[in-house]
Order: C-alpha cells, then sequence, then structure tokens
C-alpha cells in the first residue's frame, strides 16, 4: 500500500507577519517499489513535503494516509509511522551521538518489539549495505570516522529499522564522485530489494540515471510528475524552471536540434550510446 | 521562507541609531537599575510608557520590539501563578488544597512578569538599533578598564558579539536536529518524563558538536581575514560621545536615580 | 610570468594523527592563473589551502605565497593580506550579520584608513554582482547569496590572491552557477584564481588543472590534458565529464572521433561533422 497525500496544504509560521504557504493543495500518490526523484528550486516546498509524509509537521489543511490509514488522526500508532518511513535528513552526520558505532545504528530499534538477536542482526545488515565491515567498526566512536564514512554510518542508523518508504533529502551534497555513485548504486538495491524509495536531489543526472519516476515542485505546487523519460525529455522546459535536465538529456537535445534522430526519453547514459552509435554506424 | 530572528539588527535612521554603541549600553544598564528598583504598579506604568517611547523614537514595529516577550507567554503565566498562589499564605483570599491566592501575591506576580518583560523590551531596542560590530567595540570599550587587571577586553566582547549572531542559526540546527532524531524513533513529543529525558542526549551532543565545528570553521575564517585576538585592537581609537550621547546618559541617569530615591 | 606561489615537497600531519595530509606536495603557480586543484575528499586539498593563507606552518618543505617565505613567521600577516580564501560552508564565515559590517571586518584588521573602507565595501559588493547590499542582514540571504558576500568579505581586503576552497559543493545549481561566475570575472580582471574542488565540471574553464591524491601531485597540465585522460582520472578518484565517457565508449566499439571532446559543444560539433 501507498503514501498518498490528498489535496495537503501547508502554511509556515500561520498568523504572524512571516506567515507563507509552502504547499498549496498538493495531491501525490506514491506506490510500492517506486523510485521517486523530486527537484525544485531552493524554497519549492521540497523540506516540507519530507516533513510532512514522516510525521513532523501536521498539514494545515488535507490528509496523508499511509497504507490507507490518516497519520494525522489521534488513534494513528506513530511507532508504525516510525518503523515505517525511514528519513535521511540533509548532512545526516551531524545527528550521530553515541559511543559506539553498534550502539548509534541501533538507537532506532530502542522501542522496536524485536529480540536481541533480531536487533543485532539488524545493524550488522544496515552497516553491511553501506559498506562496513560490522565486526571491524561496531565499537568504535562513530564521531572518529571522515565526513563521508559519517554520512554512510549515519544512513546505516536509519536503515537498521528497515523502513519499507526511506526518504532522502539531498542524500548526494558533498559527496566526491566515487561515494556518489557508490551510493547511488545502493539505493537502487535496496529499490530492487523491495524499499520505496524518494530522493529530493538537485543532481539531475543521478535521478535520470537512477530515479523510475519524477516529481518537481514549484511555488508548493506540482510542476511535473512522470516517468522520468517523459519528464526530462522536456529539456527546455526545465532549464528554464531552473532544474536542469541532465547533461545526457542536454546532448540527445543538442543533436536534435542538428537533425539528428534520437528518440525523445534518451535520458541515460548507457541508451544514449546505443543510440550515438547506432546513427553513426547506419 | 526563514523567520526574522529575534534581537536581529535592522539598519533604520532614527535618534536611537545614532547614538554611539556604548552610550546606549550605559543607558540601558542605567535603566535596568531603575525598573529593578521600582516598587510600585504606578512605577510600572510609567515604565511601560518610557518603552513605548523608545520603540517608538527607534522606529521599530512593536511587533519586533515586543516579539522575544511575547514569546515568553506562557512562562509568564506560569509565574504570575505561582505567586498568586503561593507569595502569601498567611493572608489569602481563599483556601484550596495547596493554593492560597492573595492579593499580595497578585502584586508581587505582575510586578516580576514587568521586569522580565520590560528587560526583555528594552533590550530588544537595544539590539535591533544597534549594528553587532558597533556592539562588539561598545562592549569592548566599557570592558577596557578591565585590561589594567589583565583581562582580555577586545577578545571577550568579540566572543560574546560573535555568540550572539550565531544564536538563530543554532536554534535552527537545533530544530533540523530535533526532527532527525524523531524521525529515528526519539521520542521527545512522549508525555512519559522518563522518555523526554532520555531523549536530551540524542540532541545535546549532536547542537554541542556542531557548534563546536561552527566555531572551529569561523575562527579559520576570521583568522584568514587577519584577526589576531585582542593584540590589535589595544590601537583602537574610541570615537568621542557626542552631545546626543551625553543628553542621552543624563537623561537615563536621572531617571534611574529618581526610582533609587522613591523606593 | 612569475610564480606567484612555489611550493616544494611539502609534509604536514595534523598533530594526533599518523597520516601525512600532506605528502612531498610540490606546485608552483603564476601570476594571474587561474588554476583548478582536483581530488576526492581526503585528498589533502584543503590542507594545501589552509597552507597556501598560512593558516596552517610549514612542517617540511618550502613554500612561497605572494613572493613571500612562508616559513618566516613575520610574513603571516603579509601573506593573508595578499591572499584572500573562501570556505566551504556559507554559515560559519560571518562576523556580523550585516553585510557591509562584515565587509568592513578585514579591511580594519589589516590596518586600512576608516575613510576608505566605505569605498572598498562599494568596489567588493559591485564585483559579486550584489551592490545595494551593505545593510542587508546575512539571515535572510540564500545560500549563493551568502557565497558571494563572503567572497566580497575577502575582495574589500584587496588581495592579489584568491582561494576557494569548495566553494560550491552546499549550493543549490542556481547559487552554483553565480558564484563559478564570480569566480570566472574575478579571474578576467587579472586575480590570480585557485578553485579546489571535486566537481569536475569546474575545472573545464580553468587555465591549468591540478590532480592531487594522497597528499600529493599526481599530475598538471591544461584541462584537456588531465580531464580526458581516463587513467589519470581513476587513478585520483574522479570520474570523467559525459563527452570524455562517450568518446572512450565509442572507441571501444571501433568509433574513433577525431580527438576527445571537453565539452558539450565540442562533441556535438564533432558527431556533426561525422554525419
Amino acid at each position: 500500500m501507498p503514501v498518498e497525500l490528498r489535496k495537503v496544504s501547508y502554511t509556515y509560521a500561520p498568523g504572524t507577519p512571516y506567515a507563507a504557504p509552502a504547499l498549496k493543495e498538493l495531491s501525490l500518490t506514491v506506490g510500492d517499489g517506486e523510485f521517486v526523484g523530486v527537484m525544485g528550486r531552493t524554497g519549492c516546498g521540497k523540506s516540507t513535503l519530507i516533513q510532512l509524509i514522516a510525521g513532523l509537521a501536521a498539514p494545515s489543511d488535507g490528509q496523508i494516509f499511509l497504507d490507507g490509514e490518516n497519520i494525522n488522526e489521534r488513534q494513528f500508532d506513530r511507532n508504525l509511522l516510525r518503523q515505517k518511513v525511514g528519513v535521511v535528513f540533509q548532512f545526516p552526520e551531524i545527528q550521530l551521538f553515541e559511543t559506539t558505532v553498534q550502539k548509534d545504528v541501533a538507537f532506532g530499534l530502542k522501542y522496536l518489539d524485536r529480540s536481541r538477536e533480531q536487533k543485532e542482526a539488524a545493524v550488522r545488515q544496515a552497516l553491511e549495505w553501506m559498506g562496513f565491515d560490522y565486526e571491524a567498526v561496531r565499537n568504535r566512536s562513530p564521531l572518529g570516522f571522515s565526513g563521508g564514512e559519517k554520512r554512510r554510518l549515519a544512513i546505516a542508523g536509519v536503515l537498521a529499522v528497515m523502513p519499507k518508504f526511506l526518504i532522502l533529502d539531498e542524500p548526494l551534497a558533498g559527496l566526491d564522485p566515487l561515494g556518489r555513485d557508490a551510493f547511488l548504486e545502493l539505493l537502487r538495491k535496496l529499490n530492487q530489494g523491495g524499499m520505496t524509495i524518494v530522493m529530493i536531489s538537485h543532481d539531475a543526472d543521478a535521478l535520470a540515471e537512477y530515479a523510475d519516476r519524477i516529481v518537481i515542485l514549484k511555488d508548493g505546487m506540482l510542476f511535473k510528475d512522470g516517468p522520468a523519460a517523459q519528464v526530462f525529455s522536456d529539456y527546455k522546459g526545465l532549464e528554464a524552471n531552473g532544474t536542469g535536465a541532465g547533461q545526457v538529456s542536454g546532448i540527445a537535445e543538442r543533436l536534435r536540434l542538428r537533425g539528428w534522430e534520437i528518440p525523445a526519453g534518451t535520458i541515460r547514459y548507457r541508451r544514449l550510446l546505443d543510440e550515438i552509435a547506432g546513427r553513426w554506424t547506419q | 521562507m526563514r523567520q526574522l530572528p529575534v534581537g536581529l539588527y535592522q539598519p533604520a535612521d532614527s535618534v536611537i541609531h545614532r547614538l554611539s554603541g556604548s552610550a546606549k549600553l550605559l543607558c540601558m544598564l542605567l535603566l535596568l537599575i531603575g525598573v529593578v528598583n521600582t516598587t510600585t504598579l504606578p512605577g510600572y506604568g510609567i515604565w511601560v510608557l518610557l518603552t513605548a517611547l523608545l520603540i517608538r523614537l527607534a522606529r521599530i514595529s512593536p511587533g519586533t520590539a515586543l516579539g522575544s516577550a511575547v514569546r515568553l507567554k506562557w512562562f509568564f503565566g506560569v509565574i504570575l501563578f505561582m505567586n498568586l498562589c503561593f507569595y502569601q499564605p498567611e493572608d489569602p483570599w481563599v483556601r484550596w488544597w495547596i493554593f492560597s491566592p492573595s492579593y499580595a501575591g497578585l502584586i508581587q506576580g505582575i510586578q516580576v512578569v514587568a521586569r522580565v518583560f520590560l528587560l526583555l523590551a528594552m533590550s530588544n531596542v537595544l539590539m535591533v538599533s544597534t549594528a553587532p560590530l558597533v556592539m562588539t567595540d561598545a562592549m569592548e570599550r566599557l570592558l577596557s578598564p578591565l585590561r589594567l587587571i589583565g583581562v582580555p577586553a577586545g577578545l571577550i566582547a568579540m566572543i560574546l558579539s560573535v555568540a550572539i549572531q550565531f544564536i538563530p542559526t543554532l536554534f535552527e540546527e537545533t530544530d533540523n536536529i530535533r526532527k532527525a532524531q524523531t524521525a529515528r524513533g526519539a521520542r521527545f513529543d512522549s508525555p512519559r518524563l522518563w522518555d523526554k529525558a532520555k531523549a536530551v542526549l540524542p540532541l545535546l551532543v549532536p547542537v554541542f558538536l556542531a557548534a563546536f565545528k561552527r566555531a572551529d570553521e569561523l575562527s579559520m575564517a576570521m583568522e584568514a581575514r587577519g584577526y589576531r585576538g585582542d593584540t590589535q585592537s589595544r590601537k583602537k581609537k574610541y570615537p568621542p560621545f557626542q552631545t546626543a550621547d551625553w543628553l542621552a546618559l543624563l537623561l537615563c541617569a536621572a531617571v534611574a536615580a529618581a526610582f533609587v530615591m522613591i523606593r | 610570468m612569475p610564480d606567484v606561489i612555489r611550493a616544494e615537497k611539502l609534509v604536514y600531519s595534523y598533530s594526533g594523527n599518523d597520516r601525512r595530509s600532506l605528502n612531498g606536495f610540490s606546485l608552483s603557480v603564476r601570476q594571474g592563473e587561474f588554476l583548478a586543484l582536483l581530488g576526492h575528499n581526503g585528498s589533502g586539498k584543503s590542507t594545501l589551502a589552509r597552507h597556501l593563507n598560512a593558516l596552517l606552518e610549514v612542517q617540511q618543505g618550502e613554500l612561497t605565497v605572494a613572493f613571500l617565505n612562508a616559513k618566516d613567521p613575520g610574513n603571516v600577516w603579509k601573506i593573508r593580506e595578499r591572499t584572500g580564501m573562501v570556505f566551504q560552508n556559507p554559515d560559519n564565515q560571518f562576523v556580523s550579520s550585516v553585510v557591509g559590517e562584515d565587509l568592513a571586518f578585514g579591511p580594519r584588521n589589516f590596518g586600512v584608513p576608516e575613510e576608505e573602507i566605505p569605498g572598498r565595501i562599494r568596489r567588493a559588493l559591485a564585483a559579486v554582482d550584489m551592490s545595494g547590499y551593505e545593510t542587508h542582514s546575512t539571515h535572510l540571504l540564500s545560500g549563493g547569496q551568502k557565497q558571494r558576500i563572503a567572497i566580497a568579505g575577502v575582495l574589500a581586503s584587496e588581495p592579489d590572491i584568491l582561494i576557494f576552497d569548495e566553494v560550491t559543493s552546499m549550493l543549490d545549481p542556481e547559487g552554483r552557477r553565480d558564484v563559478l561566475d564570480t569566480v570566472a570575472r574575478l579571474h578576467e580582471e587579472g586575480k590570480t584564481v585557485i578553485l579546489i574542488s571535486h566537481y569536475i565540471e569546474e575545472a573545464v574553464g580553468a587555465d591549468r588543472v591540478a590532480l592531487i591524491h594522497d597528499g600529493q601531485l599526481l599530475a598538471a597540465g591544461t584541462p584537456r590534458e588531465m580531464l580526458t585522460d581516463l587513467d589519470l582520472l581513476r587513478r585520483t578518484g574522479l570520474t570523467p565529464p559525459v563527452p570524455v565517457r562517450l568518446y572512450y565508449d565509442l572507441r571501444s566499439r571501433g568509433l574513433q572521433l577525431p580527438f576527445c571532446p571537453l565539452t558539450c559543444e565540442e562533441l556535438e560539433d564533432l558527431l556533426c561533422r561525422l554525419n
């Protein structure tokens, strides 16, 4: 069952001179197993969207359903929400605080009804997903790692509860190219294992390559929503909106303008390579 | 869309803005002496009028000037209630369980609230009408006699000023970390006291670490821009007080003296 | 042009850490040059940057910056006056929340006469395309605007050498573009620019690219020489630009372009010439 937003509005600091609408009657459904990329310029409402889905803020108007249940109803079980929805905030490395990696990654499991062995297995699994050797790091201080490693540790802490729905806010910011690619591959693996992924990013290249569906917000409303191949094919529209469509789409568009027949939907590197090679040999 | 932090300097051309920083700081200290020495309700009435006049003169909107005080309305409510019910149990209006509200308690409560409220409003007028580095210089100037006994006045003033400016950023950061830990299962909003207590560590440790990191980066950036700590500011010459500064000081001193003497 | 920076066999380890952040790093930078220094996180690029501004003392090796010997403690302040450094996090560089006041901080520290400062502030703001922001609050600016104000804060001291240490990595695409445009413009106006980054696209417009890995200089040369060398990029831990990848992948399919394109424009031209 999916996450569903029905006509959700959110206003910042209502009733003060600073009141500003962040989301306006937004309706959106994310189905199980999807990999959705969310884009938009700073201030378009992306971060608000995350906080609403994670139940960290309540909408001013409209409803949010998780597996068919309204998450803002009084009888809704918050623990269930925490367990189902994992959130990786921007620069998650700052949230590390425990004395050992083992304790920090297990933090989210504290209130869950699982046996000791289950919890340890979950921690081991999460750390291995993030590329760590469990035995080697479990007793080290999480604060003694490098910046990129700390980010992976923090994300392991989110993955340990095995959420079925993972939201990430700009997880690629500040990662170097190798770190970025490895991280994206990991997300793909988790997605293929059945985890629903919603990733907010400015990195159009990454989203074009990895996401199936793209949602673009503008001034708190839906600007685009559709399969990645379709959304990124509107190269000019996305450039004009300041979101960009990625380098592959850019090259495809250039070649099209010069008379090459590159079909719409050429947004991924492998496809572009095939298309160019195909035209060339003709 | 970010909220304007409380106490953020707002440039404007007003009598108050034009006063020198150290004169303003001294005036504020004098006025505070006056406030603390006020013991009657009509006295507080006069202070409210004076504060309104200050806000008016500084051309600040009442919302900006009173923002921080208004945010504490619950705190004020609790103080009022506590004083009302517990201040003078010997002579209450009624007695019910442990509560014994009295007239003396009510007066005392109003006075305590008025003091804190006036203090916040006045310091807000000072902050909003004085640019941060002007304030740093002012603090440094007032602290500079302490140099004779080896206190690094410039350094202390700079630390205070930078710390004040980081407050909004740290608030925002605390809020972000709180949300992140909540999403991980921390129970800040649990009604159980034990849950709340346990949730403090996951919040405090990251906030402190982040603050240290910021301080470290800022000190590096300041050094890169030629800051040398106290040594260089020793030679600094402060501008002499103008007529307006002396006048303001005289007025404030007179008001303060009047309240001290009435008491 | 003479070498305005000359580093020879620099070695540096942070206290309490055996690892050498710089391990025999050598590099010269000519006056007025735009040098891009690329490397992955932990390669030693920030450690090097901090040497160039005399924020770190030379432990081993030789270093002259702005023709001054960085090992002479008497030169520290002169070097800091001649070099300006902008850091990664836009929030952690301001001493005052009022733009104009913050910009005056550097010149005051360097003893610039008070009457000269307003003019310097005006010129610095104009140089980053933020004229008229003197009385604005830094708290209310976007990330890109903050970084441009941070650049202006450095320009107000009128340095000859500008060092940008990963200044775009926390910005959105719009802010990034604005900051990079500013950097390019400052170089055109005659400043020596050192841009430190792990975004390979930012190096395309540089005069010269230097690749750093494990605290050593791997190679330095024109952007074309450096960014089209797959093996070199792999050893530096960087991924090649898309046109370069396409060139090599097409070649492995037996399709040979006349030369390796560096930008999308070049790739487009090459392909269309074939068609």
